[in-house]
């Protein structure tokens, strides 16, 4: 009976499935920033689609894009808009996000949206976790299959990335671990 | 009577696990305002203190645990689902349609074995008004299909009746609605508290019997109280099934979805009902120790109650 009752034995139920992947932009002094897109599941698709939509021609044109994205991306944005960033160990505060798209790509919701994180790129190297996860776990969130992440822009740093579980993360009362970006990058020695 | 003290010991642990599970029917974060904002630094620059040169080698991948194994295979019976009910759609085809709802129950079970869908109430309720295993399965399976049928419900009414934003409609009819049903389970469990206290002052639980006789418990009004908040994932499905023209396929899905959540239900109801029979018969074989242990059993099964419906109606409230 306890083995249903206590939430370290019990299993999850996330209601959104979101596929990601990420993009890590770098220009003349380091790293710029981020880029995410997000693919949402069908059946959240189909929801947002059918309540935003509003001549339901299965395009997101820029009236519609800008109310999806005030009343439903907006919401998110005091938990760092799911996108939990350290930099050696301090949490960066994702603030405010620009480049928002939103566009319905057969049926699929797709949002891109870029977050703004300089670090500039010393001789030691800068150790940088993008780590995206709901609190809550009403979504889950994972790196796709193909293609998850691209490093792009100036590319005269020794860069090192690895995607994997983040094991030293808890989510949902300590039952989840959430996936993370682990990226390492210096000045070319 | 054996043990008395691990037996409380037993349900402290019980009552702390069930007051770190999270509260059903949660709303959707994209869709709902929620409280608090994060402080942190300036987001334009941040100025890191130089470390010493080290090497960059990558580190090794790590293997998902079981919990996160299990959300895979959801989403992948999920995924599934979905892939099924368009070729279904695109080929006319009704067998695609029946795996699906095969599908649906295990998806129901699965998604129910986790924290929330009244897993807590059901087991509160059989130590709670002593049922008998028929009565404790009835129970688990109307709290089940009550949980779902509401959410096939909401969204009948709100895309054929109101014709309204189905994402703001289900963000305030969960609150409303749980903010009902914790109210409601809050009164719930100081009932059956004050019951066991009125008849320890009367020194008689014959009293307590005369409180409410057998045939008027309110069992099944416990398990509507907490299945009024629709279920998110029984929506979801449903909309999307309208979005396929399967309108009533969808409510068969929802049907499907808390048959499967009426297994689980019904399953930790067995288990309780079970588990309370061994305890009392633990208490050994005085009679009257069994009583009292009954007895404390249901006060604290009470309280239990009434204090977890109170923790979800503050959170909610905050």
């Amino acid at each position: 009976m306890l083995l249903f009752l206590v939430p370290g034995a019990a299993l999850a139920h996330p209601h959104v499935f979101i596929e990601q992947r990420l993009e890590v932009r770098f220009d003349d002094k380091g790293l710029a920033g981020f880029k995410v897109a997000w693919s949402f599941d069908e059946m959240f698709s189909v929801m947002i689609a059918d309540d935003f939509d509003s001549d339901q021609n299965g395009i997101l044109d820029e009236k519609e894009v800008g109310i999806i994205r005030e009343k439903a991306f907006g919401y998110i944005a005091p938990h760092n808009y799911y996108i939990h960033i350290t930099i050696d160990g301090r949490p960066f505060a994702v603030k405010f996000i620009t480049e928002f798209k939103a566009i319905l790509d057969k049926g699929k919701l797709k949002y891109e949206f870029f977050i703004p994180c300089h670090v500039r790129a010393g001789e030691g190297p800068k150790n940088i976790v993008v780590s995206p996860y709901d609190p809550e776990f009403y979504s889950d969130i994972f790196f796709s299959k193909t293609h998850p992440l691209e490093v792009t822009g100036n590319l005269s740093f020794e860069v090192a990335t690895d995607i994997r579980i983040d094991k030293s993360t808890f989510i949902y009362y300590d039952m989840v671990n959430p996936w993370a970006m682990f990226l390492k990058f210096r000045l070319k020695i | 009577m054996k043990s008395p003290f691990w037996t409380m010991i037993m349900f402290a642990i019980v009552f702390l696990g069930l007051l770190c599970s999270p509260f059903p029917g949660a709303a959707n974060p994209f869709t709902q305002k929620k409280a608090g904002q994060l402080e942190g630094p300036d987001q334009t620059s941040v100025s890191v203190p130089e470390k010493k040169p080290a090497g960059l080698g990558a580190t090794s991948p790590g293997k998902p645990g079981i919990v996160r194994k299990i959300i895979i295979l959801q989403q992948q019976i999920r995924e599934k689902m979905i892939a099924m009910i368009q070729r279904a759609k695109n080929t006319g085809d009704i067998l695609p349609l029946v795996w699906v709802l095969g599908a649906a129950l295990v998806y129901g079970m699965i998604h129910s074995a986790g924290p929330g869908h009244g897993k807590a109430l059901a087991v509160s309720y059989v130590f709670g008004f002593k049922p008998g295993i028929a009565r404790a399965l009835l129970f688990g399976n109307f709290l089940a299909f009550t949980h779902g049928m509401s959410g096939v419900g909401l969204v009948l009414l709100v895309k054929f009746v109101l014709q309204a934003s189905m994402s703001a409609s289900l963000a305030s009819v969960t609150q409303v609605t749980q903010v009902m049903s914790y109210s409601l389970i809050i009164l719930l469990g100081c009932f059956l508290f004050c019951r066991q206290a009125i008849a320890w002052k009367a020194g008689s639980r014959d009293r307590e019997d005369k409180l409410l006789p057998t045939n008027q418990q309110p069992s099944l009004y416990a398990a509507l109280a907490v299945g009024m908040i629709p279920c998110p994932g029984v929506v979801l499905a449903m909309l999307f099934c309208i979005s396929m023209d399967l309108t009533l396929f969808g409510i068969l899905m929802g049907l499907a979805i808390s048959a499967g959540m009426g297994v689980t239900l019904s399953g930790v109801a067995l288990v309780a009902v079970l588990s309370k029979s061994a305890l009392l018969k633990g208490a050994g074989r005085s009679q009257k120790g069994a009583a009292r242990l009954e007895s404390v059993v249901e006060a604290f099964a009470g309280l239990m109650v009434a204090g977890l419906g109170l923790v979800f109606l503050l959170g909610v409230l905050a």
